[in-house]
């Protein structure tokens, strides 16, 4: 008998766009004053079109993209942290999103009192914490460090340490945003196995790189976005073939127009 | 009006993050002072001792009267703005969280209110002082303060969450706010007393705060608030809940891209 496979995340035609708000849109005097002269304000907007895909339990999405191409804000967008505009997003399950270092920690506060809080938002007994604890403790091996507060950090620390919580409660969505990238060798093998151990609970991963050795590693899947529209979705090694064909072609007329000049 | 009370109900589930959160706040602002929040108890009484001996003068008015009076009212007042004035920007402050995780506004609106409970009552020692130390008599009428500070918050929250959003989007507020408490303190009854203005004041009647203090700081000195009180602030209240609910369900999609 076949087995039915439930679609985790589902994007029917989603789109969203959203006004970047500059100094002095900021103000509510300029603003006034604005209104008073009949001047309108104009504001760039920063957005994604008619977003379609499927993910199904055990898929894990490799998301591409040059900067700016919308990345950041699809996953956002799938973490609930934004909210589309016109058509539908179905996400099923937990979601656990890293999406920058900072992930929702209090730079004043401790490592521990930083882990405790992450899992109280997640409305973990006390039991749950301790345990979630030791195991930060041994994922990170921070030792003291995790008494003091985490301004003290260097980055890699706090990269070790928002990952642990991230990834200490096995959640049904992975969300990861390059940040992973940023880790050095011996955080990327040991981050390497508490993939893999994710990936044989085949849930959910979605991940943004512009690394194609991690993608490749990691993902099953890959989206290509391009001015906030999908240009490829599906098997990996076609993705990238496309992607590279469109990067080089940007260089090339890149070098053309400085020719020309 | 129903995405707002979704998300509030979502965030008292969560109220072991957020009572937590406001505790580590605490902890947080005074690391480092033995004193810890004691320092705004002790504060506080310096500041209404010397009031007290500047406007018992000045309005020829009894030591024992006046003090009670103006320490009663001041430890509301002292409340009521720290709660305005942190609103305006309790958005930005949890910019680190509304950037990355997807979590229940209500939250931050909650812990803003559970730190500064716990502020007031360290504050509220003071009160209790001043009031054994001039021998004002506590009768039944006290416990009327139980529902007139449950009032008095319900009508925060509104106030709350109208100026969390307009604190957001418009990054001036917070100025001007700041400098309309400021005179709103001077044309509210806290350091003089009603009845010094001729009767059926305007400055008394549009005020809302003189309101707000009625029912919580009547009780306190031993007597029934007027019903009117009572009136327009539930009026107020069921206002407040209808406007500031629709804002919060309009504008709560856009926070995440204003927090930048």
């Amino acid at each position: 008998m076949e087995k039915i496979v439930m679609p985790k995340i589902v994007a029917h035609d989603v789109s969203m766009s959203y006004p970047l708000l500059t100094d002095s849109s900021l103000s509510l005097k300029k603003k006034f004053i604005n209104f008073l002269c009949r001047k309108k304000s104009t504001l760039s907007s920063s957005s994604l079109n008619n977003i379609n895909f499927t993910l199904y339990e055990g898929d894990r999405l490799g998301v591409i993209g040059i900067n700016g191409a919308g990345k950041s804000t699809l996953l956002k967008l799938l973490s609930g942290i934004y909210t589309p505009n016109s058509g539908d997003l179905i996400v099923n399950g937990s979601v656990s999103s890293l999406l920058s270092l900072q992930y929702g920690m209090k730079p004043w506060a401790t490592g521990y009192e930083n882990i405790r809080l992450r899992c109280l938002l997640n409305n973990l007994t006390d039991e749950q914490i301790e345990k979630v604890i030791k195991e930060v403790e041994e994922f990170t091996e921070l030792g003291d460090a995790l008494a003091k507060p985490i301004n003290t950090y260097s980055s890699g620390m706090i990269l070790r340490l928002s990952f642990a919580i991230a990834t200490a409660q096995i959640p049904d969505i992975l969300i990861l945003d390059e940040v992973i990238g940023t880790g050095d060798e011996y955080f990327l093998d040991k981050a390497n196995t508490r993939m893999e151990s994710f990936i044989d609970h085949s849930n959910v991963m979605v991940l943004a790189s512009h690394s194609e050795q991690i993608i490749r590693k990691f993902c099953n899947k890959v989206l290509w976005l391009e001015h906030g529209a999908v240009k490829y979705f599906g098997e990996i090694n076609k993705g990238f073939e496309e992607y590279k064909h469109f990067i080089e072609n940007i260089k090339l007329t890149h070098k053309k127009n400085i020719g020309i000049k | 009006m129903r995405k707002a009370l979704n998300d509030f109900f979502q965030a008292i589930e969560k109220r072991r993050f957020w009572f937590n959160f406001s505790m580590l706040d605490i902890k947080q602002r005074y690391r480092g002072s033995v004193l810890g929040p004691l320092w705004i108890t002790i504060s506080m009484g310096i500041f209404i001792f010397f009031v007290g001996l500047v406007y018992a003068r000045l309005f020829n008015q009894p030591l024992n009267e006046l003090l009670p009076y103006l320490c009663a009212g001041f430890v509301f007042w002292n409340y009521i703005t720290s709660v305005i004035n942190e609103s305006v920007d309790v958005f930005l402050h949890e910019k680190e969280f509304i950037d990355n995780v997807s979590l229940p506004f209500f939250c931050y609106i909650f812990k803003l209110f559970s730190r500064n409970i716990i502020i007031f009552l360290h504050n509220i020692v003071v009160l209790f002082f001043v009031l054994i130390l001039f021998g004002v008599k506590i009768n039944l009428y006290f416990l009327l303060v139980i529902p007139g500070f449950i009032l008095l918050n319900l009508n925060l929250l509104n106030i709350v969450i109208f100026l969390a959003f307009l604190g957001i989007r418009f990054r001036d507020i917070p100025p001007i706010i700041n400098s309309l408490l400021t005179v709103v303190f001077f044309v509210s009854p806290i350091t003089w007393k009603p009845e010094m203005l001729p009767p059926g004041s305007l400055i008394l009647k549009l005020n809302p705060i003189s309101y707000f203090l009625d029912i919580v700081r009547t009780p306190i000195l031993g007597s029934m608030p007027n019903i009117d009180s009572y009136v327009v602030v539930s009026v107020f209240m069921l206002l407040g809940f209808v406007v500031s609910f629709s804002i919060f369900d309009k504008y709560k999609p856009r926070v995440a891209y204003w927090v930048i």
